[in-house]
């Protein structure tokens, strides 16, 4: 019978991908934090230009940070057309953090596994 | 395609939408400061007796019209960073410091004359636009390299010599500022 694998014997890549935050697994709403991480605040309109995404599903995407509380948004009127702010939270702060630590890892691990 | 491969595109993409959203300062602010260079650079050649006053009051105005004119920028695009404020703040701020205090080089000791002290200045900005374009605003180094090469200039001149640096340093600030302009966003709305 083969040994039963503890914790301690997991292979750290599988480790690595399991410290990875699937909300931010999506190259778009990783881009959309990390964004917000190095801006106070970024207009809807600012994102889709950066982004090159459609309405549609940067509006999706931002939909969904906002419901797990990774960002806030706020609305504004300017010469009467509506402009949507979005600022990166404390929580989607920290989940950008951990997330990007289990990368830096993960690229560690996979480098040093070629190498 | 494996995780990490993803992984590694993702990270490419991600970074050259960061590299895209570091954008420039206004056409207006080179605008406004190729209009300070022109005026404040010729006195020095037609009325040199006010080139400290000049300086001393629109320098520092002029500063916090670039400050107010990058806030309406940010506003304008929908970027908003108080980091990027700041550390413009810091740059130039420190700029002016370090020309004030050169000031009293030749105001009262009297160690160099008007003539060299004006040298001297020109010599802090020209590091300070060049530096600038290091760490804050790539064109700004062609700009600091054209001060540079107006200061040595200065030395072969003997009449006008200002007027015509600050001709030369007007002229590529316009042409920076109608680059970066042709770069960067347009308007948010």
């Amino acid at each position: 019978m083969a040994p039963r694998r503890t914790d301690s014997s997991r292979p750290p890549i599988r480790e690595g991908l399991e410290g990875l935050d699937r909300l931010l697994e999506h190259r778009a709403r990783l881009a959309i934090c990390v964004l917000l991480s190095r801006n106070d605040a970024m207009s809807f309109r600012r994102l889709k230009e950066l982004l090159e995404e459609t309405d549609g599903s940067l509006g999706a995407h931002l939909m969904k940070l906002e419901t797990e509380g990774y960002v806030t948004s706020r609305k504004e009127f300017r010469e009467r057309k509506p402009v949507t702010w979005y600022a990166l939270s404390r929580r989607g702060r920290e989940a950008l953090e951990s997330h990007m630590g289990s990368l830096a890892r993960l690229i560690r691990l996979s480098s040093g596994a070629r190498g | 395609m494996s995780k990490t491969r993803r992984i590694h595109d993702d990270l490419e993409y991600v970074g050259g939408i960061v590299r895209r959203s570091e954008g420039g300062s206004p056409f207006s602010i080179y605008l406004l400061w190729a209009l300070m260079v022109l005026v404040g650079f010729s006195l020095v050649d037609f009325a040199p007796r006010r080139v400290g006053i000049f300086w001393l009051v629109g320098g520092p105005l002029g500063g916090a019209a670039s400050a107010w004119l990058g806030y309406r920028h940010s506003r304008r695009i929908g970027q908003l960073s108080r980091e990027e404020g700041f550390r413009h703040l810091w740059h130039w701020g420190g700029m002016m410091t370090a020309i004030l205090l050169a000031v009293p080089l030749a105001h009262v000791s009297g160690a160099v004359d008007w003539s060299a002290l004006s040298r001297v200045i020109l010599l802090i900005i020209a590091l300070s636009y060049f530096l600038a374009g290091v760490h804050l605003e790539r064109p700004l180094r062609w700009i600091g390299a054209l001060m540079m090469a107006g200061y040595a200039a200065l030395f072969f001149m003997t009449s006008y010599g200002w007027t015509l640096v600050g001709i030369l340093v007007a002229t590529g600030l316009i042409v920076s500022g109608s680059l970066e302009r042709h770069r960067g966003a347009p308007a948010d709305r």
